[in-house]
């Protein structure tokens, strides 16, 4: 591998810059994409209240993917709830009507975080979720 | 001088059709222009015999043939092209057990997701700059699992048991479903 690249050292900063570009252009077509993925989440979710049938290991997944790539583009709040809200998910067996709410506040909250296109570590008032959305998932554990 | 990363042979595993894209059009702006990128492990396997890479980046969970699993399949079988082939492990699991397992399956460097342009540019720097020399003992063989210099590493600590997070400790004690309310209203003034 080091003789296909040569001799060089340290961070090539203009070729960071060009992928962090590569990430801008393709904000506007993933922001899009979030929010209709976390409109289908909350009625997907809606559907196994509904049905009392919840597909658990599903809507890990789910989470999983989505909290994996918002970060990237800048909405690391979506990152930090769905990070939360698998944590509570794993060892859930059967839905209580206290993890059902709390399920679906988590989803919610990553849903209305991306309606408002809030971004980074967003205002105080966001904070104060994930401080409660922590909460939540520490005393479910209990 | 910047490395010259043009030549270098990348296979790019990564089951989210929308991650897969991001990834390989970074690693193209990083200067990668020889990206292959699969869906699964198993086509990764499918094609090695066609594309010997010098450097693999997957992610973990997929299927048939997960991230860790191709990891042991270049490390330990005798089909392997290169046992030396440099692994980086992109994952949103950063829990200590699974840090543990990635390593024993013969990782070089882990990628936390989300990930960013630095941090992706930095994982591939620390395989070029830092490469774990390789051992090989009765049950493992990859890059070294000691931290070098570890207890001069100043930086923050990442590696989260499961169920850490930082301020678990201040806790209130109220119940769920005080706390559901409380955060509803709070997402109504978001």
């Amino acid at each position: 591998m080091l003789a296909k690249i040569g001799p060089g050292h340290g961070a090539n900063h203009a070729a960071v810059e060009r992928a962090e570009q590569i990430i801008e252009r393709m904000k506007g077509v993933y922001e899009a994409r979030l929010e209709t993925e976390l409109e289908n989440l909350v009625a997907e979710y809606q559907e196994m209240r509904d049905a009392k049938k919840f597909d658990l290991d599903l809507l890990h997944d789910k989470v999983h993917e989505i909290r994996g790539e918002a970060g990237t583009f800048g909405y690391n709040l979506v990152s930090d709830i769905g990070k939360l809200l698998c944590e509570m998910l794993s060892p859930i067996e059967n839905v209580t009507a206290g993890e059902d709410r709390a399920i679906f506040t988590h989803i919610k909250a990553m849903h209305t975080v991306v309606a408002q296109k809030v971004t980074g570590a967003g205002p105080e008032v966001a904070k104060q979720i994930v401080q409660g959305l922590t909460t939540i998932v520490e005393q479910t554990k209990k | 001088m910047a490395y010259n990363l043009e030549h270098l042979q990348v296979q790019l595993i990564e089951d989210n059709r929308n991650m897969r894209a991001l990834v390989k059009a970074m690693l193209n702006a990083l200067g990668m222009k020889d990206v292959r990128d699969y869906a699964n492990g198993q086509q990764a396997l499918d094609a090695i015999e066609d594309f010997t890479p010098d450097l693999i980046i997957t992610d973990w969970m997929m299927s048939p043939v997960d991230g860790l699993e191709y990891t042991r399949y270049i490390r330990g079988d005798v089909d392997s092209p290169d046992i030396f082939t440099s692994v980086i492990l992109m994952t949103g699991h950063t829990e200590k057990w699974r840090i543990i397992t990635a390593r024993d399956a013969g990782v070089n460097e882990l990628l936390a997701k989300p990930i960013s342009a630095k941090t992706l540019y930095d994982r591939i720097l620390a395989v070029i700059e830092k490469p774990r020399p390789f051992v090989r003992t009765k049950s493992f063989f990859g890059p070294c699992r000691r931290r070098v210099n570890w207890k001069e590493y100043m930086g923050p600590e990442r590696r989260f048991q499961e169920g850490d997070q930082a301020g678990l400790s201040d806790f209130n004690e109220g119940n769920v479903e005080d706390g559901i309310d409380d955060v509803e209203k709070l997402l109504e003034s978001l």
